[in-house]
């Protein structure tokens, strides 16, 4: 059974889905620094995270109720200075925020139907066909 | 239908037409303006739009590239009181009129409003076909 949940594409789902949530904090981060002087928006690689992550990687447990995580780098979160610069520095534009925010809700919700339909499949055979 | 590239469009539009209405509010602001850093009265601004195309396929999304002046002059108002009025009593104003600006502005409201029609028709298009086999 375990090996269900570390099989290939069940693990990119949950890397995608973490990626996904990091970009909503760094969407979040851009909106909430929309009047900040000088203030370069932040963009999250996508496409870069999900190829390099494909590992799972899993903190080190030495006894065997320590919890290990997953979690995705920093490094793919970078400054965006694509963009026109207001007056102030400050090239963050709410329109094209709120929009990243409209399709990583929706890439988002792709992953969750995404992966419930797996555990659903695993949940119908435990089930014994019910 | 990728959904990413649709919705840039959508936000290209929408980054564009929010620059027409700060052209259209400055020269409202402004339309009663003599003096500039130039010497000049205020001179009526427009905004230029131009598409950029992706390369792969053969749509575009929008840019407002540039912010030119209207080079159609300034009209003259009889009004030999005003500090800036020349010999003859007239004053350079601004060639604004303020009606045409209320239709521009319009113009930009029912375009961004319906930039955001595609952006929730799109949505919902896309969010109804992560229902097919549920």
């Amino acid at each position: 059974m375990i090996k269900q949940f570390n099989e290939n594409s069940y693990n990119t789902l949950k890397n995608a889905l973490d990626i996904s949530s990091m970009k909503n904090k760094v969407i979040a981060n851009n909106i909430a620094n929309i009047n900040t002087e000088n203030y370069t928006k932040y963009n999250i690689n996508f496409q870069e995270a999900l190829k390099n992550e494909t590992k799972i990687k899993n903190l080190k447990t030495t006894r065997n109720k320590h919890i290990s995580s997953n979690s995705i780098d920093n490094k793919y979160i970078y400054k965006d200075t694509s963009g026109d610069y207001k007056t102030d520095g400050n090239n963050v534009d709410l329109d094209t925020e709120k929009i990243e925010q409209a399709t990583n809700s929706l890439m988002y919700n792709t992953l969750i139907s995404r992966i419930s339909g797996k555990l659903n499949t695993i949940g119908y055979v435990i089930a014994g066909g019910n | 239908m990728n959904i990413f590239n649709t919705m840039k469009i959508t936000a290209s539009g929408l980054s564009a037409e929010r620059i027409r209405m700060d052209t259209i509010s400055s020269n409202l602001a402004n339309m009663e303006t003599t003096r500039t850093e130039s010497g000049e009265p205020y001179t009526r601004k427009i905004a230029v739009f131009k598409a950029e195309y992706d390369k792969k396929r053969n749509l575009a999304g929008v840019k407002a590239i540039a912010i030119k002046d209207d080079d159609s002059g300034h009209r003259l108002e009889y009004d030999p009181t005003h500090p800036d009025a020349n010999e003859e009593g007239y004053v350079k104003k601004p060639n604004i009129n303020v009606l045409n600006e209320m239709a521009d502005m319009m113009v930009s409201v029912r375009s961004y409003e319906a930039n955001i029609n595609v952006l929730d028709a799109t949505k919902s298009m896309y969010t109804k076909a992560l229902e097919i086999g549920k």
